[in-house]
């Protein structure tokens, strides 16, 4: 006795859903039942079973051993938690959020830039060790200041203090050194390559890692090194590329925060009388303190669109913890591309670009098309689709540009629904009119490119595709003209990903000749869909 | 058990499978490494306020593809394979390092035929989820999910029929 399959047809066997739902247990005992004396059935929950077997198979024994390990220890739960929590509210840093005079001055116009002096092959320890001690062969000015950053106050004292160990009156400045003596880091000499690299040469367990950075006349680089052992587990040397002169670094304390470090601003190869300079707390404003707003990322996102870097590449946009610059990383990218989205940035201010030293092997974002895709499709299809297309190579070309263009426009969308999410209607409403303006134009620009890739892909797809259906279907699928361009955005990269999956499935996948047949019907609608979605967005933009 | 134990457990058992997926999403393993890390403070958030997750499991594979989404501001192929990438040989004698070598290279070269989707559905699924929680995790219908799977399962048998 046949099934109800989920159509509401009779059918001898399970269907696909019903079938899946066996395998999850969720089939109610009726029509698992069937499954025990039907053979067929019982082959296909095989064929699934062992489909599943192989690719663990693949997974473990072939996949497995190639993907890259953890690079770091994992940090515990709790102290995960415990960096959530430290993050969200400022005030509760130990470590205060306040001013931090000189190295604000240095941290503030950061950007990142491309690198010229990396050996690929170098690994980031022999990277960090040549830097450090290529800098410590360096001779500092022997008046250098540095600034320290604790509690709400900024600390300027000598680079190098004239005696060691000498008992601080000030309890918090007391705490320091105890601190840095209990690391076994030098408080006497903190901001130089030589203290770093005792520190560093001391651990048992380490792991290095060196950034490029660029300030807005010199590049820097970052030699970051974290530790499972001992009371500072992780510290960074900022090296000014020219000379690899130390001009900052940053020691994160367990359990008590970070030590901000930095050449004062009023450091200077004159600068007299600095050796016998007394320890003085003070509360120095810094520039910069105000948080970074959303019109830095902003300037961030018109640059990187000016080279195409805003949508479909590995760069990534954030703050600093501290909310006072915006970053922008940016891994697995060429070199050539790190020079031009440094140099994009470089007008942007409160911007630090950060790129791997190390060059990723990470293959190209947009991969180039190699499978001929229409080996799978069912024979009378495929030749329908070739003899509209004019042969086998040109459905191929058309199937590869139609395939490029979907994954395009999904990357547009997507770089919409973002600038919709980072710039909600009261953030757009705040800002004013010049930024508002760069904004519309992004915003136009995601919508423009997104219209010229559906044209295209409608153009490439016209040989195939039905004619246009009843738009009545489109709005009505859409639901409600959205209140804002930004309420759109969701739906549109959905529609956008729909179509996506439906283009795939049709020149990528494998099926019937009646399915293909029905998807055909179905993908005019589905750009309809997405046509109208672009066409809503564009309307709630005016 | 603690909201917090709870979580530890599940991190405990799952933060190498997620960050897995994430590498398989083409996410930089230092990046992937923060993104896990990310995905269970997120579930740990979400538990302590009270609010249910049926499967942590299903619901940390959703978090790590939409950071992988986020990461990338476009839908990453799914275990992007380069040219040349052979099965490793491992410690046997000469006879079965031969036939295990070729039946491994038949099965890279059948997962490296499957589209993007249907190595991303399989993935999922040989990590135990259910088929609804797969369409869930990457955004597509049930139905799809199990069209994937099962234009999957058809394709690996024609291959691997005979080895």
């Amino acid at each position: 006795m046949g099934i109800k399959g989920p159509t509401g047809s009779d059918s001898p066997h399970l269907s696909d859903a019903q079938l899946a739902r066996l395998e999850d247990g969720e089939l109610s005992a009726r029509e698992a039942s069937h499954f025990q004396s039907c053979p067929p059935c019982g082959n296909r929950l095989r064929d699934a079973q062992a489909a599943r077997a192989a690719y663990v198979e693949y997974r473990d024994a072939i996949r497995a051993p190639l993907l890259a390990p953890a690079p770091k220890p994992w940090q515990t739960l709790d102290a995960l938690i415990a960096r959530h929590q430290a993050n969200r509210p400022r005030g509760l840093h130990w470590w205060s959020v306040a001013a931090l005079g000189a190295a604000a001055c240095v941290m503030l116009g950061l950007i990142v830039s491309a690198l010229v002096l990396w050996s690929p092959r170098q690994t980031a320890s022999a990277q960090a060790s040549r830097l450090l001690t290529d800098s410590a062969k360096l001779e500092l000015p022997q008046r250098r200041l540095i600034s320290l950053r604790l509690h709400d106050r900024t600390l300027v004292r000598p680079a190098v203090l004239a005696t060691e160990g000498q008992p601080e009156g000030d309890r918090d400045i007391a705490r320091l050194q105890i601190v840095f003596a209990a690391a076994h880091y030098s408080w006497h000499d903190p901001l130089s390559a030589r203290s770093f690299q005792a520190w560093r040469s001391g651990l048992r367990d380490k792991r290095d890692s060196v950034s490029i950075i660029r300030a807005e006349n010199y590049e820097s680089y970052r030699v970051r090194t974290e530790t499972d052992s001992g009371v500072l587990r992780t510290a960074s040397l900022t090296l000014r590329a020219p000379d690899l002169r130390p001009v900052a670094g940053a020691f994160d304390f367990e359990r008590e925060g970070t030590v901000e470090v930095a050449e004062a601003a009023a450091s200077s190869e004159d600068a007299s009388g600095a050796r016998a300079l007394p320890t003085r707390p003070f509360t120095a404003p810094a520039r910069n303190e105000t948080p970074a707003g959303p019109e830095v990322t902003l300037h961030v996102l018109a640059a990187l669109n000016q080279i195409g870097a805003d949508v479909g590449e590995p760069v990534e946009i954030s703050e600093d913890p501290r909310h006072r610059q915006v970053v922008v990383h940016a891994a697995g990218v060429s070199r050539e591309r790190q020079r031009q989205i440094a140099g994009v940035l470089k007008a942007v201010p409160r911007v630090m670009l950060e790129f791997d030293a190390s060059q990723s092997s990470l293959p190209p974002a947009k991969a180039t098309p190699q499978q001929r895709y229409f080996a799978t499709i069912p024979a009378p299809l495929r030749q329908q689709f070739e003899a509209r297309f004019g042969g086998p190579a040109a459905f191929q070309e058309a199937t590869d540009r139609i395939l490029e263009a979907s994954s395009s426009a999904v990357a547009q969308a997507h770089a919409l629904e973002i600038l919709a999410r980072d710039f909600g209607p009261p953030i757009e409403e705040s800002l004013i009119a010049p930024d508002r303006e760069v904004l519309q134009k992004l915003r136009d620009n995601h919508i423009a490119e997104s219209e010229r890739l559906l044209s295209r892909m409608r153009q490439d797809l016209k040989p195939v595709l039905p004619a246009v259906p009843n738009g009545a279907a489109a709005p009505a699928a859409h639901g409600e003209a959205a209140a804002s361009w930004q309420a759109g955005a969701a739906s549109l990269v959905a529609l956008a990903r729909k179509t996506d999956d439906a283009l795939n499935r049709l020149l990528a996948g494998s099926y019937s000749q009646s399915s293909g047949e029905e998807m055909l019907r179905t993908l005019a609608d589905q750009i309809e869909q997405f046509d109208y979605a672009i066409r809503s967005e564009r309307r709630a933009a005016r | 058990m603690t909201v917090n134990e709870r979580v530890e457990q599940i991190y405990q058992a799952e933060r190498d499978n997620i960050y897995s997926y994430l590498l398989y999403c083409s996410v930089p393993a230092g990046r992937a490494q923060e993104l896990a890390q990310d995905a269970f403070l997120k579930l740990y958030l979400k538990m302590s306020k009270g609010e249910s997750v049926e499967n942590p499991r299903a619901w940390l594979y959703k978090v790590a593809h939409n950071f992988a989404l986020r990461f990338h501001r476009r839908e990453a192929v799914f275990d992007e394979l380069r040219d040349g990438f052979e099965p490793a040989d491992r410690l046997l004698d000469p006879e079965h390092a031969a036939m295990e070598h070729q039946r491994q290279t038949v099965l890279l070269r059948a997962i490296r035929d499957l589209s993007p989707r249907q190595r991303n559905c399989l993935h999922l699924r040989a990590q135990g989820l259910r088929y609804r929680e797969i369409a869930d995790v990457i955004g597509i219908s049930t139905s799809a999910a199990t069209e994937f799977l099962r234009r999957a399962a058809v394709r690996l048998k024609g291959i691997m029929d005979g080895y």
